[in-house]
């Protein structure tokens, strides 16, 4: 009885560790347009000092006759984004400006709930994930946010393992 | 130390027969399930904006979360609406996640 108990416990353990598997990262459709990817909501932590309420969320979704990634990011702040830009800065520098499109504004408690979409080049977006140092996305008014080095580590392998299926069945 | 690992099964029994987290799921899983099933399938074509919402649940006792079609649908900007689906995860009745996923443009 003990055995089975203890049987049942490990293959349970088992079980949910392995739940994390890359597969429940992402999903994909076959649309008339070519195959449609999204990469679900990951969690990116603000920038220390930082006015955001809470860590962005984000997606992101490719269609693989498009040349361009969708990145649509839900930011806790505690002033509206009126901004119409945000700004990539990559490890070495490099600051790239891109414009944003507000899909909807909702109040949050004392703040509000912005969720904002970026449309960046296929392969800007490779680069980000190229690099081996996270970047950092600011918003504006303070709301910055980036990966520490440890969480990118993982965050950028399961990404860029997911490219490696998407770019193989472009 | 034969009454306690009963009193241990009794209460880890009644734990999970009495107050399970549970999500809709095309099959049954009561130690552990991830599943995905369709919800609804319009006349538009499939679009290239995909939405998610969810509820979450712990222990059946504490349940939070919007997982509407309304709300994943926002969250894409989508006003055509091509299928929705869904995604049940259950961990041994603890700890239930429902996810609704809208496609359209």
């Amino acid at each position: 009885m003990k055995k089975l108990f203890l049987l049942l416990l490990v293959q349970t353990l088992c079980l949910t560790i392995t739940a994390g598997n890359i597969n429940k990262l992402y999903r994909s459709a076959l649309t008339d347009k070519g195959m449609l990817y999204f990469l679900d909501e990951q969690k990116m932590p603000k920038c220390k000092a930082g006015a955001s309420l809470k860590p962005l969320l984000f997606d992101v979704t490719y269609l693989t006759s498009n040349d361009t990634v969708s990145i649509k990011s839900t930011v806790i702040s505690l002033q509206a984004y009126k901004n119409t830009a945000v700004t990539i800065e990559k490890s070495n520098g490099q600051k790239i400006t891109v414009p944003t499109e507000v899909i909807y504004r909702d109040l949050k408690g004392k703040g509000y709930k912005n969720r904002i979409e970026i449309k960046i080049p296929k392969e800007t977006y490779l680069e980000l994930y190229n690099d081996s140092q996270p970047f950092i996305i600011d918003f504006g008014d303070n709301n910055r946010f980036g990966f520490s080095a440890g969480k990118w580590a993982k965050h950028r392998q399961d990404v860029n393992r997911i490219w490696e299926i998407i770019l193989l069945n472009k | 130390m034969k009454k306690v690992f009963f009193s241990a099964m009794c209460a880890a029994c009644a734990l999970m027969l009495t107050s399970c987290a549970m999500t809709s799921s095309p099959v049954t899983g009561f130690v552990y399930q991830s599943t995905k099933g369709p919800i609804t399938a319009t006349s538009n074509g499939l679009g290239s904006k995909v939405g998610k919402s969810q509820a979450t649940s712990i222990l059946g006792a504490i349940g939070t979360g919007d997982a509407s079609i309304e709300a994943a649908a926002k969250s894409a900007g989508i006003k055509k609406i091509s299928h929705v689906d869904y995604e049940g995860s259950n961990i041994l009745g603890i700890y239930a996640k429902h996810t609704t996923i809208v496609y359209g443009e």
